[in-house]
């Protein structure tokens, strides 16, 4: 019985531990890898008129959403092409490991009155970064085309060392 | 501008632009052997009379100009060893530019290396990916843009920039055209706005989020990002 207990609380950790893992995590850098039920990437239009929208990618980890987003904002129609190849990638996985630098620090979450789902509005904390990449199995996509390549690692980031 | 003056760096009067020395193959002859001869440098007419800069001239001149310069970014690497890289091409061009449109606010050279530490985290040869849409170098340039520089019936009135691909991933090049446009974007976001919009407001243009900002707080955070850095270095 003890045994079938450990046992028990060892699947759990794993599991819980497995639904989000921290690669490496500073002020200005985040590596995270989420499950896909902690994951939920789109084009957010913010300018219906001109057609812009921003690539939003979001995860959970405990209180905390991370919002990883493009550099520059790109026309929806663009945007949804982008989303297109990058869903046909994560479609093909379970897990999703994002990498990105930080835009604005950890504040109050500001995403209950946003279009994304309930559980992202559900966490007490929002910090916001800027997409790097995310890999999933063997497939790398990147923002800029050199960020995908080992050495390019840090995203070009400052302060890194 | 109403009538053009000649800046005082430029080589060539106005509406003719500058030619490198170059080969030009001619017949082979006892004075010319290899059948190649140099063409010295040389000024060319612009059929258009616009005045347009080609990557020769913009060399010729920062060679010649930046590097003794009053006004430079503060000399802060933002903790970035490639931070203070460009210093003298953004004086450069930033002062160039003052020169030629005369804007009553002058652009700070401070608030084009907060843009480039925004824009490209001061790295040369970094591209968006296609499928993003295109954009090279420094100051990020797309070439939506590039094109639009070198039209000579395009929206630009005059101070053109006839530029390859290729020659965009040149940090001298990149800077010149880049500012340029910025220029442009504040001329465009003020006609648009009825107002004289202010340098950040330019900014803010170029990365096309201006009409976002005050209502899209992904737009807010990205501008917070760079009035951070550019207090920074106006603060040393």
């Amino acid at each position: 019985m003890k045994l079938l207990i450990i046992s028990v609380l060892l699947i759990l950790t794993c599991c819980s531990t497995n639904s989000v893992q921290i690669y490496k995590q500073t002020e200005q850098f985040i590596d995270i890898e989420v499950s896909k039920e902690n994951f939920w990437f789109t084009c957010d239009e913010t300018d219906h008129k001109e057609k812009k929208s921003f690539m939003s990618f979001y995860t959970i980890e405990d209180d905390t959403v991370h919002l990883l987003i493009f550099r520059r904002i790109i026309d929806t129609k663009r945007c949804l092409k982008v989303y297109d190849k990058y869903k046909k990638i994560i479609t093909k996985t379970s897990k999703i490991r994002l990498v990105g630098i930080n835009l604005a620090k950890k504040e109050k979450n500001y995403l209950q009155d946003q279009n994304v789902p309930d559980k992202f509005k559900k966490a007490e904390y929002l910090t916001t970064w800027y997409f790097v990449r995310f890999h999933t199995g063997n497939t790398c996509e990147s923002y800029f085309t050199e960020d995908c390549e080992p050495q390019n690692y840090w995203g070009g980031l400052f302060l890194h060392n | 501008m109403s009538k053009k003056t000649k800046h005082p760096w430029r080589i060539c009067p106005i509406g003719e632009h500058w030619v490198q020395d170059h080969p030009r193959k001619v017949p082979v002859s006892d004075k010319n052997p290899s059948g190649v001869t140099i063409v010295d440098g040389h000024c060319r007419k612009n059929p258009s009379h616009h005045e347009i800069f080609v990557a020769d001239e913009l060399h010729e001149l920062a060679e010649k100009y930046f590097k003794d310069l009053k006004t430079m970014p503060t000399p802060d690497n933002l903790g970035n060893p490639l931070g203070n890289n460009f210093d003298n091409l953004i004086a450069g061009w930033t002062q160039f530019w003052n020169d030629i449109f005369a804007p009553q606010d002058l652009l700070d050279p401070n608030l084009i290396k907060a843009l480039i530490a925004s824009e490209s985290s001061f790295r040369v040869n970094i591209s968006a990916d296609s499928i993003i849409g295109e954009a090279r170098g420094l100051i990020q340039i797309t070439e939506q843009t590039r094109k639009i520089l070198a039209d000579q019936k395009g929206e630009l009135m005059d101070y053109l920039l006839a530029l390859s691909q290729k020659e965009f991933y040149n940090p001298n090049l990149n800077l010149a055209a880049g500012i340029r446009w910025l220029f442009h974007k504040k001329y465009l976001a003020s006609h648009r706005l009825k107002r004289e919009v202010t340098w950040m407001e330019a900014i803010a243009e170029y990365k096309g989020i201006l009409p976002q900002l005050g209502k899209v707080k992904k737009a807010d955070k990205i501008m917070n990002d760079i009035e951070q850095i550019y207090e920074r270095l106006n603060q040393k």
